[in-house]
C-alpha cells in the first residue's frame, strides 16, 4: 500500500510538472511578443526592453520556466492586464466560491442519484427502473447550460421566487446547484445502477445468501458496502466533468467564481489570469484522482491484494 | 438485403437513430429551401414578436425569423460534428496505431498523452487552447478535438497490441511487407468497427461541448445562427420572448438525442463487448 501510494503521488507530481509546461508555454505559444500582449503600442521601445529584462523574458527558457515555477510556489501569479490586481489576491476569494459550488453539487447528485441507482438495480426491470431510466437518458441529453436557461425562466423571471444571479445567500446556490446537479445525477444513477447490478452477481453475494443471511444483511452489509467503493471512483472521477460544468454555469448566474474569471480573461487576452486558471483547476483535477485511487486502494480489499502482488 | 432490414427490425435505438439523424441531415442541406427567411435577415417592425404564421418560431431582437435560425443552425452544428470528429480520429487512430503496434517507449509517450488528456477538465483545457489560437467557431472545434481524441488512441492500441500478434500479420512480417502496410493494409481495417461506434458516441460530445463554448462567447460569433450563440443572447430577453431560448435549445437537445440513439444502435449492431463498459 505504501509503495502504490508513493508511486500514484509520483505519477501526479510527473503529471502536474507536464501541465505545468505546457501552462508556461501557453504564453509563448502565443501569436506575437508576451510583452507586446501586455503592453500598449504607444510605449517606447527602452521601456519595453525593460520589462522584458524586468519579466526575465530575456532568459533562455528553460530558465524562465524555472523562476515561473518558483514564482507561483511563492503564490506570486503575475499581476492581471486588465485590473492591475495580483492575480494570487483575485484567487482567493474565487477559488472558495468554485468549490463550494462544485461541492455542493457533487453532493447532491451522490444523494439523489445513488440511492435512485441501488432502487433501480434491486427493482430490475419493474416499471419504477424503466421510468428512472428513461428519464435519466432525457436528462443527460440536456446541455446543463440550457437546463439553466429554463430553471431561470420558470424559477426567477416568471415565478420570481428564486434570484436570478450572485452567490450572497443559500437561495442563490439552489438554480445553478441544480443546473449543474441535474445531467449528473441522470449519469450518476446509471453507473450506480449498473455498479450494483454487478455486484449482486458476484460470487460472495451467493455465499452469503448460502451462509443463511437475510436479504437485508447481505444487501445492506455485502451489496451496498461493496457498490460504494465502485461508485466513489466514479464520483472523483467525474469531477473534472463537474468543474467544466461549473465554468458555464458560472458565467450565467453570475457567480465570481474561476470559471466567470477565467472566461473574461479569455475574452480579454488576460494571459496570467489564463494561466493562473488553468494550472489551478488542473491540480485540483489531479489530486482528486490520486484521492479517488487511493481510497479505492484502502476500501477495497481485493485491489489491495491485487496491487501488492503487481509490486512484488 | 434481408439482413439489414432484420437488423434494422431488432435494433430500435439503431432504426430510432438513422431516422432522426437523417432528418436531421436533410434538414441541413434543405435549410436555403425550408427556410422561410435568411439567417440574418433582420427586420426592424417584427423585433420580440411572438411565434405566429409568418413566423413560427417567433422573432429575435433585431426582427430576424428564430425558425429559419434554427434550420440554419444545424449546418453548424454538422461542421462541428464532421470537422471535430475528423481532427480526434485523425490523431487518436494515428497514436493508437502507433502506440500499440510499437510499444515500449512509444506507447508509454502516448499512454501518458491520453492520460493527460483523458483526466483534465475537457472544457478547460480547451479554453487554453482558444486563449492561444483565439476565438470563432473553427478555432473552437480545434481546441475541443485536440483534447478530446484519448478515447480513439486507447480503443485502437488495444485492439492493435492484440492484433499485432495474429497469425495473419506474422505471415505479413514473413513476407517482408513493411511496418506502415501491415498497420494500414492489415490492422487499421480490422479497427474500423470500433471506430465507428466511437464516432457516433463522440459527437454528441462534441457537439455539447463546442456549443457551451460559443455560448460563452468563445466560438461562434455573431450574426452565425448558432444554437449555443442564441441560447446565450436568449437570456436578455427572457421575462418577454421565451420562445427564444426554447426552439434553438430543442433543436439541440433533439440533435444530442438522435445522435445518442444512433451511437447507442451502432454499439449493439458493431462491437457488444464496449456495452459491457
Amino acid at each position: 500500500m505504501l509503495t502504490y501510494t508513493a508511486r500514484r503521488l509520483l505519477q501526479g507530481i510527473l503529471l502536474v510538472i507536464v501541465v505545468s509546461i505546457l501552462v508556461f508555454s501557453m504564453l509563448h505559444l502565443m501569436p506575437g511578443d508576451p510583452v507586446e500582449l501586455i503592453t500598449d503600442r504607444k510605449v517606447p521601445p527602452e521601456v519595453k526592453a525593460e520589462m522584458k529584462r524586468q519579466y526575465g523574458l530575456d532568459l533562455p527558457l528553460h530558465q524562465q520556466y524555472l523562476r515561473w515555477v518558483k514564482n507561483i510556489l511563492r503564490g506570486d501569479f503575475g499581476v492581471s492586464i486588465r485590473s492591475k490586481t495580483s492575480v494570487a489576491a483575485t484567487f482567493k476569494h474565487r477559488i472558495p466560491v468554485t468549490l463550494k459550488l462544485t461541492g455542493t453539487a457533487l453532493l447532491v447528485e451522490f444523494l439523489i442519484g445513488v440511492p435512485l441507482g441501488l432502487l433501480a438495480a434491486y427493482k430490475k426491470d419493474s416499471f419504477f427502473d424503466r421510468a428512472v431510466i428513461t428519464t435519466s437518458l432525457l436528462f443527460a441529453a440536456l446541455p446543463s447550460f440550457w437546463i439553466a436557461v429554463m430553471l431561470i425562466m420558470v424559477f426567477g423571471v416568471h415565478l420570481r421566487i428564486l434570484p436570478l444571479s450572485g452567490f450572497s445567500s443559500a437561495k442563490h446556490y439552489i438554480l445553478p446547484v441544480l443546473s449543474i446537479a441535474l445531467g449528473g445525477i441522470a449519469g450518476m444513477l446509471r453507473m450506480a445502477k449498473s455498479e450494483v447490478l454487478d455486484v449482486l452477481n458476484e460470487r460472495f453475494v451467493f455465499t452469503a445468501y448460502a451462509k443463511g443471511l437475510d436479504k437485508r444483511t447481505v444487501l445492506v452489509k455485502h451489496v451496498l458496502y461493496n457498490s460504494i467503493i465502485l461508485i466513489l471512483v466514479m464520483f472523483f472521477l467525474s469531477l473534472p466533468w463537474i468543474i467544466s460544468g461549473a465554468v458555464i454555469i458560472e458565467n450565467i448566474f453570475v457567480i465570481p467564481g474561476m470559471g466567470g474569471l477565467m472566461t473574461q480573461a479569455i475574452i480579454n487576452q488576460d494571459m496570467f489570469v489564463v494561466q493562473g486558471c488553468v494550472l489551478i483547476i488542473s491540480i485540483l483535477t489531479v489530486l482528486s484522482n490520486i484521492l479517488a485511487d487511493l481510497l479505492i486502494a484502502a476500501l477495497d480489499p481485493r485491489i489491495r491484494v491485487s496491487l501488492s502482488e503487481g509490486e512484488s | 438485403m434481408n439482413e439489414i432490414l432484420y437488423i434494422y427490425k431488432k435494433n430500435r435505438y439503431l432504426r430510432m437513430g438513422t431516422i432522426m439523424v437523417g432528418f436531421l441531415v436533410l434538414v441541413a442541406i434543405f435549410a436555403h429551401v425550408i427556410a422561410p427567411f435568411d439567417y440574418d435577415e433582420a427586420n426592424r417592425d417584427v423585433r420580440l414578436e411572438p411565434p405566429s404564421s409568418d413566423h413560427w418560431f417567433g422573432t429575435d431582437e433585431f426582427g430576424r425569423d428564430v425558425f429559419s435560425r434554427v434550420l440554419y443552425g444545424s449546418r453548424i452544428a454538422l461542421r462541428v460534428a464532421i470537422l471535430g470528429v475528423s481532427i480526434q480520429v485523425l490523431i487518436g487512430v494515428t497514436l493508437g496505431l502507433i502506440s500499440g503496434y510499437f510499444g515500449r517507449v512509444t506507447d508509454q509517450i502516448v499512454s501518458f498523452l491520453a492520460d493527460l488528456t483523458w483526466s483534465l477538465p475537457p472544457i478547460i483545457m480547451s479554453m487554453a487552447v482558444i486563449s492561444i489560437i483565439g476565438k470563432g467557431l473553427d478555432n473552437t472545434i480545434i481546441a475541443i478535438s485536440v483534447v478530446s481524441w484519448a478515447q480513439y488512441a486507447r480503443v485502437v492500441r488495444a485492439k492493435t497490441s492484440s492484433l499485432k500478434n495474429m497469425a495473419f500479420v506474422e505471415t505479413a512480417l514473413a513476407y517482408n511487407e513493411s511496418h506502415p502496410s501491415i498497420l494500414f493494409r492489415y490492422i487499421l481495417p480490422n479497427t474500423i468497427p470500433s471506430i465507428i461506434v466511437l464516432v457516433s458516441l463522440s459527437i454528441p460530445n462534441t457537439i455539447m461541448s463546442t456549443t457551451a463554448l460559443s455560448f460563452l462567447g468563445l466560438g461562434a460569433q455573431p450574426p452565425s445562427p448558432d444554437w449555443g450563440l442564441a441560447l446565450s443572447s436568449s437570456i436578455l430577453y427572457l421575462l418577454n420572448a421565451p420562445w427564444l431560448a426554447v426552439f434553438p435549445g430543442i433543436a439541440l437537445v433533439y440533435t444530442v438525442f438522435a445522435f445518442n440513439l444512433l451511437g447507442e444502435g451502432l454499439r449493439d449492431l458493431l462491437d457488444p463487448r464496449l456495452r459491457a463498459r
